[in-house]
């Protein structure tokens, strides 16, 4: 089966280094197991700096698109529309992936269609460590309440292409006050009956700091878009 | 070793049930906490209890005491009797040492001054203010929110240290001089900003898994994994509370359970070698990886104070659909009170498919509940919307009115619902269509114009279905003053807000003829608040004026300190307050007097030409509306009080004259200020609405 691994930048400079060193790991552990790689990297509005760490990319098999996006979700929506795998998933230029990622997500999401997989637990570093732990939407731990108040899983999913096809992250309207992709993505494929679990035994390592994209949610407020999901009565949850 | 009376208040009935909570609580605590940091729990129906929080204050001190270093012979001694005996052994040891705060009175002087024992002071501002210490967010700090009060009594900085003692022992097990800083620097920096927010930096409780961090600060120490065992936790958090709760079906008490699931998924992951190859993997790649030094852990909803609350809301709320939701302050006494009971009304007349949700926002109070329609219903909110930061109390307010989906909100001075609006609005009107009633400005004492109108007229009368005002005085004032564009303009609409009584068939001042035989002085009828707003004083100066006439008035102070009485003219009969314009003698008086410094359209001078009341009045806002020269005996703003004498003295002077006048008075409600006319009104505004 193939898995188109995407890894979007930015303006992550030198940080993406660790980043990138975790996703080929992931790749050449995959491989060794015999799954089949579509590493594509998407460079989105990119500085010089970021560029510069993803020059030698096409040298180890991944394909380099920049784009002009300014908007995350757009950046992996792009990433999903080249892949060529049944199964997509996502790591950004700042964090890092469990050396294990793809191949046990693979295994926990392959049998059922409508499975969404995320880490098991995140640990942020930077200042401090500490887990966060995904939540497993099949278990009674879940409310959606919460998530109406909250996002429980972030973008790192790994999901058919199909999925996301289905399902794309919605562009950001920070001047109006709408962000948050990942939440509303994780909404959006809620209502459309897709399942989010954690996968057992995997673990993304999230830098902590403040990026440029989460500053100007700070400084437009912004909301997830409604959706039905949030309504108490009409959701369907 | 406790008390008869703390024995008597356990085995009630009442109070069963709390106990089991807190024994609850304390079983996932010292599931997890022996020999280590410890948290106290509850949730949020009970804290709002005063015996609760007493019960829970004991349990505080409890845990403060195990956690002392230096009192070694009172930690052991209750350790060894905290598994099966922790109810009984609480209170002597924790009156006895450390300067904590003494639960059980026992009729010492110190005790007797205890302000919270005494009674004095309001135990659910305690639990407000500690709840904020609990649910303190952020990592690894924590932080000290003053509210909105502007000042901080002696009293209540005194109970506040006591929990915030409680509190930084329980954090704060090893450093004596820690300790002693940390309350000196903390009370200090608490009286000098109550206003602000004080960090006192010092990692003290920053969220509500404070048993499940202790555990996870120390992932690698065998010694500390072992304590926490997943067995531990489904023994005493899972197995203890199904238990519990199969004993109990109440439904505030708390489960751990998933928490406990949760923990036990991370733990069999980080105490695995699985999770030491991909932190040794990862830290190969970035170094700042270290393995082994988490010090949290945040499982959701657990770790997020805001989930409690949202879910506290989400019980009192009926799971109906609402056409809907009217946002208030509180529901007391005041004329924007009774607006939105009548407008509640007029909704179920226009729209009689749709049900009605009257949402307190700001307060609990309710004082009249009569005015409320049957079938209307009112849920405060207020009590739990307070314990939380006032940016979350705003995006809270725009998740419920989202989650409840009405056809439209409508605010009716909720300040809260102003500024969720002013922030939330313009993208919640994709949703909701949302109006605001606006009635009129407030006066600072040197005159300046201020209150909502001037906040949050131009922030949210671009996006408002309708902006609402009660008289065409304030409509035009607020084109005039703020110049909005056409577009803007058009959507502040008037709603004359009706009376509640029919108008009566024999006016006021009919009647009052018919008794003017049996009155051997003149009579002149005043009610109001005694705030500065309403000039009670130029009533006291007219009195004086007019020795020869008796003036009967009603009212209290609200807002402001109340006016000095002591040198009442002796013709001022000055009581209280009254239920309703039926309890006050208008057919045994002659004329009613009133004269307010600043008014929208008081639905008091609606309910009088109703009835056909003869009215001096000041001529201020939306009055002249209903009181001129052909109802009434206006007088200017600002005017002395000799004019309101001459006023007073002409229409006193001429009982066919106050009779034509009162009859104008009336007629002019009639066509005005009818039920009927109001709901046509808000048929025409909400016809615009069009299709949903």
């Amino acid at each position: 089966m193939l898995v188109t691994a995407v890894m979007t930048a930015h303006h992550e400079g030198k940080l993406a280094r660790a980043s990138i060193a975790s996703f080929r790991e992931a790749l050449t552990v995959a491989a060794a197991q015999g799954v089949d790689l579509d590493p594509v990297i998407v460079l989105d509005r990119p500085d010089e700096a970021t560029q510069a760490e993803y020059s030698n990319a096409p040298s180890w098999g991944a394909r380099l698109f920049v784009t002009d996006f300014g908007d995350p979700g757009q950046s992996r929506n792009f990433g999903a529309g080249q892949g060529t795998g049944e199964f997509v998933t996502y790591l950004d230029s700042d964090d890092l992936w469990s050396f294990n990622w793809i191949t046990e997500s693979l295994k926990f999401i392959a049998p059922d269609e409508k499975l969404i997989g995320h880490s098991s637990a995140n640990l942020i570093f930077g200042e401090g460590h500490w887990l966060w732990v995904h939540t497993d939407q099949a278990s009674e731990g879940f409310d959606v309440d919460y998530q109406r108040i909250a996002n429980h899983w972030d973008g790192l999913c790994f999901t058919r292409r199909s999925t996301l096809l289905e399902v794309p992250f919605r562009l950001n309207d920070l001047p109006r006050g709408y962000g948050h992709e990942d939440w509303d993505w994780n909404n959006l494929t809620m209502l459309a009956g897709y399942v989010h679990r954690p996968v057992p035994g995997t673990m993304h390592m999230k830098r902590q700091r403040v990026s440029s994209q989460s500053r100007q949610c700070a400084d437009f407020d912004v909301v997830p878009w409604p959706t039905r999901l949030a309504l108490y009565q009409a959701s369907g949850y | 070793m406790s008390s008869s009376n703390d024995s008597g208040e356990r085995n009630s009935p009442a109070l069963r049930s709390h106990w089991r909570q807190i024994y609850a609580d304390l079983t996932f605590i010292f599931g997890f906490t022996k020999k280590r940091k410890i948290f106290v729990r509850g949730d949020e129906t009970p804290m709002s209890l005063a015996l609760r929080f007493r019960l829970f204050l004991r349990v505080l001190n409890v845990v403060a005491i195990i956690k002392h270093p230096f009192s070694s012979g009172y930690r052991k001694e209750f350790r060894n009797g905290v598994v099966t005996r922790w109810d009984v052994a609480r209170t002597q040891i924790v009156g006895a040492t450390r300067g904590l705060h003494p639960i059980q009175g026992d009729g010492s002087p110190r005790h007797k001054r205890d302000p919270l024992l005494r009674g004095s002071i309001s135990v659910r501002q305690i639990v407000s203010d500690a709840w904020f210490i609990l649910k303190a967010p952020g990592p690894g700090r924590y932080f000290v929110i003053a509210h909105s009060q502007p000042e901080m009594d002696i009293e209540r900085t005194r109970a506040f240290r006591q929990v915030l003692n409680v509190v930084s022992i329980l954090r704060h097990p090893v450093s004596a001089r820690m300790r002693k800083d940390f309350r000196a620097r903390s009370l200090s920096k608490w009286a000098t900003a109550p206003n602000g927010m004080v960090d006192i930096g010092r990692h003290l409780v920053p969220e509500p898994l404070l048993g499940l961090r202790s555990w996870s600060r120390h992932p690698f120490s065998s010694t500390t994994r072992k304590a926490y065992r997943g067995a531990v936790l489904r023994r005493q958090a899972g197995a203890n509370l199904a238990r519990l709760a199969a004993k109990s079906s109440r439904e505030n008490l708390v489960d751990y359970t998933p928490l406990a699931a949760a923990a036990q998924r991370v733990e069999s992951l980080i105490e695995g070698s699985l999770y030491s190859e991909i932190m040794r993997r990862a830290a190969v790649h970035e170094p700042l990886i270290e393995h082994g030094a988490v010090d949290r852990m945040a499982v959701a909803p657990f770790y997020d104070s805001r989930h409690a609350t949202h879910k506290a809301i989400r019980k009192r709320l009926p799971a109906e659909t609402f056409g809907t939701v009217i946002c208030v302050p509180w529901l007391r006494t005041g004329g924007a009170d009774l607006v939105a009971c009548l407008l509640a009304q007029g909704l179920l007349d226009v729209r009689p498919d749709e049900k009605v949700l009257i949402l307190r926002t700001d307060s609990p109070l309710i004082d009249r509940p009569d005015w409320l329609p049957d079938s209307v219903q009112s849920v405060d909110i207020s009590d739990l919307l307070g314990r939380l930061p006032q940016a979350e109390v705003e995006y809270m307010l725009y998740v419920v009115l989202l989650g409840l989906s009405p056809r439209r909100v409508i605010n009716v001075n909720s300040r809260l619902c102003w500024q969720m609006m002013a922030r939330f609005g313009a993208r919640l009107v994709s949703d909701i269509k949302l109006y605001s009633y606006m009635f009129c400005w407030d006066q600072t004492e040197d005159g300046k114009k201020v209150g909502y109108p001037d906040m949050f007229f131009t922030s949210t009368a671009p996006f408002l279905t309708a902006t609402l005002t009660d008289t065409e005085f304030l409509r035009r004032e607020l084109l005039l003053a703020y110049r909005p564009p056409d577009n803007v303009g058009d959507k502040v609409v008037s709603l004359f807000s009706p009376a509640r009584t029919k108008p009566w068939s024999i006016t006021a001042a009919e009647l009052s003829l018919a008794t003017v035989q049996e009155r051997p002085r003149q009579r002149v009828l005043w009610a109001g608040r005694l705030d500065r707003q309403k000039r009670f004083d130029i009533v006291q100066r007219v009195a004086t004026l007019m020795p020869d006439v008796d003036f009967l008035c009603w009212g209290a102070a609200l807002l402001d300190a109340p006016p000095n009485l002591s040198t009442l003219p002796t013709n001022i009969k000055l009581e209280s307050s009254f239920n309703g314009f039926d309890d006050l003698p208008l057919q045994d008086a002659d004329l009613w007097l009133f004269t307010s410094q600043w008014e929208g359209m008081p639905t008091t001078i609606i309910e009088l030409a109703m009835r056909g009341m003869p009215m001096v009045g000041t001529s201020v806002g939306g009055v002249p509306e209903l009181l001129n020269p052909e109802t009434g005996w206006p007088v200017p703003v600002d005017s002395p009080a000799g004019a309101y004498v001459g006023a007073i003295r002409e229409a006193l002077s001429s009982a066919d004259e106050r009779l034509k006048r009162a009859r104008a008075f009336q007629q002019r409600a009639v066509r005005y200020y009818t039920f009927e006319n109001y709901t046509r009104q808000l048929r025409l505004l909400l016809d615009k609405e069009g299709v949903r």
